[in-house]
């Protein structure tokens, strides 16, 4: 009796112990220049999913080190949001310094960039004139606190517009330029199970959605008591509630709704252009098939874009060998290297438009040009603690479309929603 | 109703209910596999395929020679082999003190090992990280084999010092008027009835090694174990995910549990059922 109490009360404080013990301080301050460094030091360790790549990622980090001098190691990182994020925040919050370099993506970023675990570069790598060749808004919002930059971007995406060719006819359009050439266009090719426009509505990824449709219409995702925002998501709903798009999306994620387009099931998706060689694989890409479209301009003409870039660990050790490979990696042939080795789009407008480049013959290379010059590219809002934020606006989303709760309660909350993620960073 | 009838109804109930178990717990199991041999662009086609039309083991023969999968199952198996021994010999000893002596102490530290199974891995794991990283343990050999020993033990001795509670304590003090020192009743007397106790922690823990996914995605960067491998599958687009080439690890991982539970199905059930029973 006497030692099941003693075990009863050591469990209960173990409980107890256990809810604080996670209450640790993160290690690395927000001077990251304190750290002792290794002088000389010509070895890195990059931490990155593009480990995946296999060979092809060899030969990359091959013709770094013969640009470079340097020696680096690498060390593959999850290709999965969550434990990646994880894995990358125990290592910096820790202020471990066996990983110099790390690719990290948008929503890393805007959870990282406040922290003092990253090193920023303006001084270094990313100078004024280098800045210039990358998209100026998106690098203010997205990767920048006042005068400090934090990444490097090694590759971009575009959040763009694709129509299936074989049913424009059904519209009557030759092209959909405006606000009305897309409800044309939906309406024309919505019936019999088939939907003039399909999306990905699961609760995470309806964000990238109802914000690209909230540019558009030239509303503000902060503000929600903005008409043109609200008018934003009635558009959506209406889709919804007129057949035009399935309301079986709610649990859909971009792999399914992919295939839909590619059955023919929709007619138009808005995806990221880095997929397109899904759509090649498909089979179904091609001018007169599925394929890249201009954004329509309903009040403006917008899209987000993203980008995954290299930081530099505040904790690292090697940070002046680390440097020359942000440096090669920033530089022209740093970036056709990668795009060599991804096929993914260089981040620098002056490579994009290069002629070695354009020897690559990158599928859609053409229409993804047509967006960087002709359309105003956006970071996508974010929070501090991003997926918080993103999931929040989902499930208020779906309630909305799912008719438990009304345009004006779905902006109420919506708007709590940002004072408390956004107003608080 | 007639008791035969009785008696049918409730065995007809009894297989029903199985049924419906296996098949809530089957059916994940038979969708990984058929989604690990099913070619990439057939996976998502409408209307949904229980059988596969074009069965191929392409993505087995992918995994193989592309995601080194040899070296990660050799890590595997010597961060598991260890940890076994490690734990099992540590849990022997520590439960026969704890069942075959009596003091405060003694409760307190039983306590205190049983209690730490109640705190998830995640609240531990920055504090923990911190502390292997200044020992030079994080990313090591020796650092995985502690803290995936640490992990098993305390299951492993509430599970021992359960069974060793129903060894009658007459055949210690027998061998004690024998002439028998602590060690020989422990290692001569007591052991040898263990050995069903000893044989089903071992699959247990062996299958708990197998799926910890937790440990070695935080404390480890170079050293790749089997479980971690399902998280660097090759993607083609950020946008997509591979299920194909993850059910494949996936069920590359399930299959040796599978086997091995299927081999010692008899040892796991009495060793659980005569550790569990409490007199």
């Amino acid at each position: 009796m006497k030692r099941r109490k003693v075990v009863s009360l050591l469990l209960t404080l173990t409980l107890a112990g256990g809810l604080v013990t996670g209450c640790v301080k993160p290690t690395a301050g927000d001077s990251g220049s304190d750290v002792e460094q290794n002088e000389g030091s010509n070895k890195i360790t990059i931490m990155s999913q593009d480990t995946t790549y296999g060979e092809a990622f060899e030969e990359y980090i091959q013709k770094a080190e013969k640009a470079t001098g340097l020696e680096i190691e690498t060390v593959a990182c999850p290709t999965n949001t969550d434990d990646r994020q994880a894995k990358i925040t125990t290592i910096l919050s820790s202020g471990d310094d066996s990983v110099d370099i790390i690719t990290i993506n948008d929503e890393m970023m805007s959870a990282f960039k406040n922290t003092g675990y990253l090193e920023p570069l303006q001084d270094t790598v990313m100078t004024d004139e280098l800045m210039q060749q990358f998209p100026k808004e998106y690098m203010e919002e997205m990767t920048m606190v006042g005068e400090n930059a934090y990444s490097v971007p090694c590759f971009m995406d575009i959040l763009a517009f694709w129509v299936d060719e074989e049913k424009m006819a059904n519209a009557g359009l030759e092209e959909i330029r405006t606000k009305e050439d897309f409800e044309q266009y939906v309406k024309a090719n919505s019936g019999d199970g088939k939907y003039g426009y399909g999306d990905a509505w699961e609760k995470t990824y309806v964000f990238n959605s109802i914000g690209t449709f909230v540019n558009l219409f030239g509303g503000d995702y902060y503000d929600w008591t903005n008409p043109k925002t609200q008018e934003a998501v009635k558009f959506m709903y209406d889709m919804a509630k007129n057949g035009e798009t399935p309301l079986a999306q709610l649990a859909d994620q971009y792999d399914p709704m992919m295939q839909k387009f590619f059955d023919g099931d929709y007619a138009s998706i808005f995806m990221y252009v880095g997929a397109i060689q899904t759509f090649v694989d498909s089979g179904n890409y091609g001018e007169d098939k599925q394929h890249l479209a201009q954004m329509p301009t309903f009040e403006n003409q917008t899209a987000y874009m993203s980008t995954w870039g290299y930081v530099l660990n505040a904790a690292s050790k090697n940070k002046e060998a680390a440097q020359k490979f942000l440096e090669y990696a920033a530089s022209e042939q740093g970036e056709l290297d990668y795009t060599a080795m991804s096929s993914r789009l260089p981040a620098r407008a002056d490579v994009l438009n290069s002629e070695e480049l354009e020897a690559m013959e990158l599928a859609g290379l053409e229409e993804i040009k047509g967006y960087v010059n002709n359309t105003t590219l956006l970071a996508r809002p974010m929070a501090p603690q991003a997926m918080e934020f993103i999931s929040d606006m989902g499930s208020l989303f779906q309630q909305y479309v799912s008719d438990e709760l009304t345009l004006e309660e779905f902006c109420d909350k919506a708007q709590t929603s940002v004072d408390t993620y956004i107003d608080n960073k | 109703m007639r008791p035969e009838t009785k008696k049918k109804a409730a065995a007809v109930l009894k297989w029903a209910l199985t049924a419906v178990v296996a098949f809530v717990i089957l059916l994940p199991l038979y969708w990984i596999f058929i989604s690990s041999i099913t070619p990439t662009n057939e996976l998502f086609s409408s209307p949904i395929k229980y059988i596969p039309e074009h069965p191929t083991l392409e993505h087995y023969i992918r995994m193989f020679t592309q995601m080194n999968l040899g070296e990660k199952i050799l890590n595997t198996a010597i961060i598991t082999v260890f940890a076994l021994i490690v734990s099992t010999v540590i849990c022997l000893m520590g439960a026969y003190a704890f069942t075959r002596y009596q003091s405060r102490g003694l409760s307190i530290a039983y306590g205190a090992i049983v209690g730490s199974m109640l705190i998830p891995g995640i609240v531990t794991a920055r504090p923990l990280y911190d502390l292997f990283k200044q020992f030079g343990l994080v990313d090591t050999f020796p650092g995985l084999i502690i803290l995936y020993t640490s992990a098993l033990i305390p299951f492993t001795m509430m599970i021992l010092g359960n069974f060793l509670g129903e060894i009658p304590v007459s055949l210690d003090e027998a061998a004690e008027v024998d002439g028998a020192n602590m060690r020989q009743k422990l290692f001569l007397i007591t052991l040898p009835l263990m050995r069903p106790a000893v044989a089903t922690i071992l699959i247990i823990n062996f299958i708990t090694c197998l799926n910890d996914l937790f440990t070695p995605l935080f404390f480890s960067q170079k050293i790749e174990v089997l479980s971690v491998a399902i998280t660097t599958i090759p993607r083609e687009t950020s946008y997509s995910m591979p299920w194909d080439l993850i059910s494949t690890v996936g069920w590359i991982i399930l299959f040796p549990i599978v086997i091995f539970i299927l081999v010692f199905e008899k040892q796991i059930m009495e060793g659980i059922m005569a550790g569990g029973v409490k007199q």
